[in-house]
């Protein structure tokens, strides 16, 4: 009981400054003139808020059609393209000359495997080291254990702060402050993130460092729409926080937890796992990623020359064949294992 | 639901608002009448080359310009900038051009070849072509544009017809700079007593050596004059005065690549160099065919004509071998010769810089650096921070290193002085909209043509700090305003006895493929694994044992060349062929 007022009268820094926002917007909403009632019908209002609905949706609905269907339209008719320079003039005519080009760098290349074998690794690290971590940090977090509220700032704070900014000082730590450390106890060693035999594993601890703010929010926030009463009432069977994190706290945040798998599979293929932040366009081959590679590929194409685009659209058209019934499948497989559990 | 109905539609309004605050670009203050003065517009893609040479020069025009009656009804000319980086170059720009306002553009990547197809673009056949006699010319001077401009980038910008559809502003150029205070002060010149195999150290003019070129009495006196001179000149300096010859940039260490590129124009002379670009040559000689380790000269191929299909052959080139020696050599010495924040990530080009610029108040200084030649501009919140040490940019002096000779056999004598051949690229270009007022048109080519006049394109060099590709002449006054460096700059790029070469051609292949010939991927990109490739040459060789390969110059050389001719699957088209396809009809 105690703690049940205490959950209700805390009320967080949010809530403080909500109520007189919403106050004066009430206030605004009461002095403007309102109508005559007029007796309209149900369909005459509906028809109205129908409109008002439609006007609201107009500019998003316009900014997909326009920056995701058109510019996605593009791209795959760009992959089938080829451009000729003939006569003084560059044109692109029709070609499947990029596509098998793609087709024969991936079967008979080693170069894209290759770079598909980093994004599966950054993959597989953000699902099984990353998430878990995550989970267990804004399991503590929503538990309210000690220093929760600090952990929440610091796991927090490389969000907040510039990515580029946290990745200089990053680079500065590891590239001369670790290397000086090194020196003070006689030992010489290349700067890490600069030695292609150890940047992988630096690569790997920054993601880790960047990655939890944003999924120790999103986590910390669904365990907190939990009811309070399921929680007391599996703290009165006895159930001890390790067995109440597997058996009600993972199952009833499984929606978020799958949205987020879900759409990790989505951006296999664009996941640049912050190189661009950490080495502009000269990452070490052993860590490229595919969507880094496509990213370093379109900015060498000049902007005076446009022959580069199909070939890149074309590795863009293969991921998208690649990652569309994957993200289906797994979307299968989490629907099927759902525990489908209900507040 | 009222309320929120409310908040929702504020909401809605402030995110349909914030789209329109990109709009628009930096304007000067209005501060003219546009019914009494005729109004010409520019835009300016705002870099790195500042935008005062552009304000100095229009300010200048106004003006000369000021009782001089364009249109019917006003008096004068008002010239309204506009600076920004947004869709303001390349394509972008050229796709503007139908709804905008401004009639002058400083850009670029815009190429000749696209400004002339766009047929947005106005052809400045007159202007280029005018000279002093044409009474319809007030500004032009004695020779034309067109005529002051350098042969390269004529063959380039300037038609056979006479037509031009941009004009080159700079010149741009990555090179090897070195600190002619620090040479001075640790006594750093090299004898004349020295040898490719000793080199020996002295402060004594009278003791300098003739240079790379070999004659003496000019400003290459004292510095190591081939390439094993330069080695061992490294070595001394850092065992015997505790020098590090060299730094760059670890994050951007394809600065050091674009570097190499001038010891290989300075090899293979102006006609050579000029080949790799227009991928033409009759009975061209000097085509490597055999190498051992080391990269010596086992044998060449037979004289052969080189044309866009076979123009792979041209990465047989012996430049490019002495290139890719030198890398090695310096990537084999490093730990004495090269500063090791080099091969760091933590180490950006204004790190670099300031590393470079700041090393005179440490232990730890350095003599030489790589980088664009507009890196002291680049630099400028360093040389500001230094003022009150009489550091400032005025106080430093720094100078652009005499290139070695890769063999004593280049090196030049008293009586027949080697050449010196720079290879440049044009940075920005200027193009007029196609249809301006007929009334504004005059207003425009007295600009054009006032912005080219010798005076002014040497007040554009002291400004913008890089020198421009026509023939002008710097006065002593406004020599004055130049920063050492500035000058050594204008000295070398402007120099009597220097071939510049512009890496670009009007060639079909070229044009189709100028990616591919740029100078992250032409002609130092080798191919050292089965797909896998790489440009960032002495690094690369750095990195041999982490990157698990052991590939020496002869595989390095030998991969430029497969390179061109790699496809993934047997009898697919190679990367050359996909090249010279994109020509063929």
């Amino acid at each position: 009981m105690k703690k049940r007022m205490k959950y209700e009268k805390d009320e967080t820094f949010f809530d403080k400054i909500k109520k007189p926002v919403s106050d004066f917007f009430y206030d605004l909403s009461t002095k403007l003139p309102r109508k005559k009632k007029k007796n309209t019908s149900l369909k005459g209002r509906r028809t109205g808020e129908l409109v008002f609905y439609y006007c609201l949706a107009f500019l998003p609905i316009l900014h997909f059609l326009i920056f995701y269907v058109y510019v996605n339209l593009n791209s795959v008719i760009l992959a089938f393209q080829e451009y000729k320079f003939i006569n003084g003039e560059g044109k692109f005519i029709f070609s499947t000359l990029q596509i098998e080009t793609v087709w024969n760098n991936l079967v008979y290349g080693n170069e894209i495997k290759e770079l598909l074998s980093h994004s599966l690794i950054f993959y597989a690290f953000s699902l099984c080291v990353i998430t878990p971590t995550a989970l267990f940090f804004s399991y503590y977090i929503y538990k309210k254990y000690k220093f929760s509220e600090f952990f929440r700032v610091m796991l927090f704070v490389p969000t907040i702060i510039s990515s580029l900014v946290v990745a200089f000082m990053y680079k500065f730590f590891i590239d001369r402050g670790v290397v000086e450390i090194c020196r003070l106890f006689g030992k010489e060693i290349m700067p890490p993130l600069s030695d292609p035999s150890q940047s992988f594993t630096y690569i790997l601890i920054y993601i880790l460092l960047v990655s939890f703010g944003g999924n120790v929010i999103m986590y910390s926030s669904a365990m907190t729409r939990i009811p309070i009463s399921v929680v007391e009432y599996a703290q009165i069977d006895g159930v001890g926080p390790v067995k109440e994190f597997f058996s009600m706290t993972l199952p009833l945040i499984y929606p978020t937890l799958s949205t987020f798998i879900i759409v990790g599979i989505t951006g296999i293929f664009t996941n640049q796992a912050n190189l661009y932040a950490l080495y502009s366009d000269s990452a070490p081959e052993n860590a490229r990623t595919f969507g880094y590679h496509m990213f370093v590929l379109l900015k060498k194409v000049s902007s005076s020359d446009m022959s580069g685009y199909p070939y890149i659209a074309a590795l863009g058209v293969f991921a998208t064949i690649v990652v569309v019934p994957l993200t289906f499948f797994v979307k299968w497989v989490l629907d099927k294992i759902d525990p489908n559990v209900q507040y | 639901m009222k309320f929120k109905k409310v908040l929702a539609l504020s909401i809605a309004c402030v995110c349909a608002a914030s789209t329109f605050v990109g709009c628009g670009g930096e304007k000067i203050e209005q501060s003219y009448n546009e019914a009494t003065t005729t109004v010409i517009r520019i835009s300016n893609y705002d870099c790195g080359y500042g935008r005062t040479y552009i304000v100095k020069v229009a300010e200048k025009f106004m003006e000369a310009a000021k009782e001089t009656v364009y249109e019917t009804g006003k008096k004068g000319v008002y010239i309204d900038i506009t600076h920004s980086q947004t869709d303001t170059t390349g394509q972008s720009v050229l796709n503007t051009l139908d709804n905008t306002n401004k009639e002058i553009f400083f850009t670029t990547n815009v190429t000749p070849n696209m400004a002339k197809t766009s047929g947005k673009v106005m052809d400045l056949k007159e202007i280029i072509s005018a000279t002093s006699a044409d009474a319809s010319y007030p500004y032009a001077e004695e020779a034309s544009i067109k005529d002051r401009m350098y042969s390269d980038f004529k063959n380039y910008y300037v038609e056979e017809s006479g037509s031009a559809y941009t004009l080159p502003l700079f010149m741009g150029s990555y090179n090897f700079y070195y600190d002619a205070e620090l040479m001075e002060s640790k006594k750093l010149y090299v004898s004349k007593d020295s040898t490719d195999e000793k080199v020996i150290l002295t402060g004594e003019k009278s003791e300098f050596n003739a240079g790379p070129d070999g004659k003496t009495g000019t400003e290459d006196d004292g510095f190591p004059q081939t390439y094993a001179q330069f080695y061992l000149w490294c070595t001394e300096m850092k065992e015997d005065k505790s020098v590090t010859p060299l730094t760059y940039s670890g994050q951007f260490n394809q600065h050091m690549t674009f570097a190499l590129n001038s010891l290989i124009a300075d090899f293979e002379g102006k006609e050579d160099y000029k080949m790799l670009y227009t991928l033409k040559g009759e009975d061209v000689e000097g085509l490597v065919k055999e190498v051992d380790s080391d990269g010596n000269v086992l044998s060449y191929y037979d004289p052969m004509d080189i044309t866009a299909e076979n123009g792979y052959m041209l990465t047989r080139k012996e430049g490019i071998l002495q290139a890719v020696r030198f890398a090695k050599t310096m990537a084999s010495n490093h730990s004495k010769w090269i500063d090791p924040l080099s091969f760091s990530q933590s180490q950006s080009h204004t790190g670099a810089q300031s590393t470079y610029i700041l090393s005179k108040y440490t232990n730890n200084k350095i003599l030489m650096f790589t980088d664009g030649g507009y890196w002291e501009a680049e630099a400028k919140s360093v040389f500001d921070q230094c003022e009150s040490r009489n550091g400032g940019k005025m106080d430093r002096q720094f100078k652009l290193l005499p290139l070695p000779k890769a063999t004593r056999a280049k090196v030049g004598t008293e009586d027949a002085p080697a050449r010196t051949t720079v290879g440049v690229t044009g940075e920005l270009e200027l193009f007029v909209k196609k249809n301006v007022a007929e009334s504004k048109l005059q207003a425009i080519k007295d600009f054009i043509t006032f912005f080219h006049t010798e005076e002014n394109m040497a007040l554009e060099n002291v400004e913008s700090g890089v020198p421009r590709p026509f023939n002008y002449t710097i006065s002593d006054g406004m020599k004055a305003q130049m920063s050492t460096y500035n000058f050594s700059l204008y000295n070398t790029l402007h120099g009597e006895n220097v071939d510049v070469v512009f890496k670009g051609s009007n060639e079909p292949m070229y044009l189709a493929n100028t990616t591919e010939f740029n100078h992250y991927n032409w002609p130092l990109k080798t191919l050292y694994k089965t797909d896998k490739s790489d440009y960032r040459v002495l690094n690369f060789f750095y990195e041999q044992d982490r990157l698990q390969t052991d590939v020496d110059v002869k595989g390095y050389f030998n991969g430029i060349y497969n390179y061109t001719q790699y496809s993934a699957k047997a009898g697919s088209a190679t990367n050359w062929q996909v090249m010279y396809n994109k020509i063929q009809g």
